[in-house]
């Protein structure tokens, strides 16, 4: 004679029964339990539902989802790039200006780390995964570009932009800043170029963005940590003689060996006070060609 | 009775929503990589806390083990887990992604040569032992549980793991884990039933650290 499965061992009995409780606690019904008959299955209920929400805060902070704004760009730039194309770069709702700023940091990123365009498909992974304290400036420009132009593209579809897409920014532009000046001496003026774009750039983006409830400090953080980007960018630049405020116009192409074939219009008047005045405005003809990062 | 309502989400998509992404995802669609990022971001990195024991190696183990899941998805073949009769479908893909995150996992330990920093008593770990009573009334700490936890035998810990820190169902966890469904809640029951005991009445220091 057959039947159902009745096991007769009292543990095994228990354990069928904790979870058979446990899932339907899980999927949101009541528990179909009495403490007072059954009250060693409710305290083990109990323990249970405790670690389980315990261990449901560790995903719960800023620091959390400041990792997973940062990651995602990261992953999909690298999941991008082993397919050897670039959608970012090509997304027609982009703008030029924006593609433009990201080609820089692209070509930013090849004349200043050669090892981050060798064996690309296979390491980046490895890229994408350093520790968020290790990153270089180069990937702190990188991310910044992508971050800013995400929001762009939220904003041009209507999108509201999420606290910590804004934050993203906001605290990689003041990284970057807090790099060019207590070790300018680790920086190159290419990059510190690359950086008062991207810092111009989420300026722009920032000024006309629509962003989600509760997101109103982190707008305003993130407006004036590129506010403060221009300013610090603008001051090494004066004071390392420099000369131009790189705006790609025109082409930029990075395929294996990257080329950039532009010109620059800004004319560089970024001062030591808090008020740079010159704005070079990006004017590019068309969008770059494809990216292969 | 705990409140159901502060667990963490055990599903970020439906099934048909999921199945969708994972399809578009390995023909390299990267608003559906996205997608499943934002699913399991937040599940997978509470399953490398609870692993490693440190936020900074589980921020680099999470985008790891995501990137290693979607360079490999293409070789994912969906087959549906089986669910008992009027129960939920469950996701094979989420056990196919927290097998590899154990794997991932054991690799991880193989390297540094350490199982982390979860397994130490922490200075603060009280010496005197609060009964069942006490232990309803006072808040446990995640630590007090990571130290818990870290103290169960092997395959407790990993069900416990994937089951409250992961939020994967019984199926999806004895998918991962290669066992039977069984098998799976035996190993939670004792699991609940020792963290239940450690957690009321924590053990004196000495004899924690033996293990």
């Amino acid at each position: 004679m057959t039947g159902p499965f009745l096991p007769e061992d009292p543990d095994t009995v228990d354990a069928l029964r904790l979870a058979e409780v446990l899932e339907r606690v899980e999927s949101g019904r009541a528990p179909d339990l009495d403490p007072t008959e059954d009250p060693a299955l409710s305290h083990l209920l109990v323990t249970a539902m405790r670690v389980r929400a315990e261990m449901g805060t560790i995903s719960d902070d800023h620091a959390f989802n400041s990792f997973h704004t940062r990651s995602r760009a990261a992953i999909l730039h690298s999941l991008e790039g082993s397919r050897r194309v670039v959608p970012f770069y090509r997304r027609p709702r982009l703008v030029a200006p924006f593609a433009a700023a990201a080609a820089a940091a692209a070509i930013a990123m090849f004349s200043l780390a050669p090892s981050f365009q060798s064996g690309q498909s296979s390491s980046s992974a490895g890229t994408a995964a350093t520790n968020r304290t290790a990153r270089s400036t180069t990937e702190e420009l990188d991310r910044l570009a992508i971050a800013i132009a995400d929001i762009h593209e939220r904003a041009q579809s209507g999108q509201p932009v999420p606290a910590p897409l804004l934050r993203a920014v906001s605290e990689g532009t003041a990284r970057v800043a807090n790099i060019i000046e207590q070790n300018p001496e680790q920086v190159s003026k290419e990059t510190v170029t690359t950086y008062i774009q991207a810092a111009r750039n989420g300026q722009n983006v920032l000024q006309s963005v629509t962003v989600e409830q509760d997101a109103q400090g982190a707008l305003a953080a993130a407006q004036r940590a590129s506010r403060d980007g221009v300013v610090v960018a603008g001051r090494f630049l004066t004071n390392n003689g420099g000369t131009a405020t790189a705006t790609p116009t025109g082409t930029a192409t990075a395929t294996g060996t990257p080329t950039a074939t532009g010109t620059a219009t800004g004319t560089p008047t970024a001062s030591p006070t808090a008020t740079p005045t010159g704005s070079a405005t990006p004017k590019p003809t068309e969008p770059p060609s494809d990216i292969v990062r | 009775m705990p409140d159901a309502s502060h667990r963490p989400p055990m599903h970020g998509l439906s099934i048909a929503v999921e199945r969708d992404a994972v399809q578009r995802a390995s023909r390299g669609d990267q608003h559906a990589v996205g997608l499943l990022y934002d699913a399991y971001v937040a599940p997978l990195y509470r399953f490398c806390v609870a692993r490693v024991g440190n936020e900074a190696d589980a921020e680099d183990l999470t985008e790891e083990i995501f990137l290693k899941v979607m360079r490999s998805i293409e070789t994912f073949e969906w087959r549906a887990l089986g669910s008992g009769e009027g129960e939920e479908e469950r996701s094979p893909f989420r056990a196919w992604l927290f097998r590899i995150a154990r794997n991932h996992v054991i690799s991880h330990y193989r390297r540094v040569g350490t199982r982390g920093t979860a397994g130490e008593v922490p200075e603060w770990l009280p010496d005197d032992t609060p009964g069942p009573a006490e232990l309803a009334e006072r808040a446990i700490t995640i630590e007090e549980i990571f130290v818990a936890v870290e103290a169960l035998p092997p395959a407790q810990r990993e069900v416990i793991q994937l089951r409250f820190g992961a939020g994967l169902s019984i199926a999806e966890t004895a998918e991962a884990l290669d066992k039977h469904q069984t098998n799976v809640k035996v190993l939670q029951h004792k699991g609940v039933k020792r963290l239940k005991e450690l957690l009321a009445a924590p053990a004196p220091r000495e004899e924690k650290s033996k293990r």
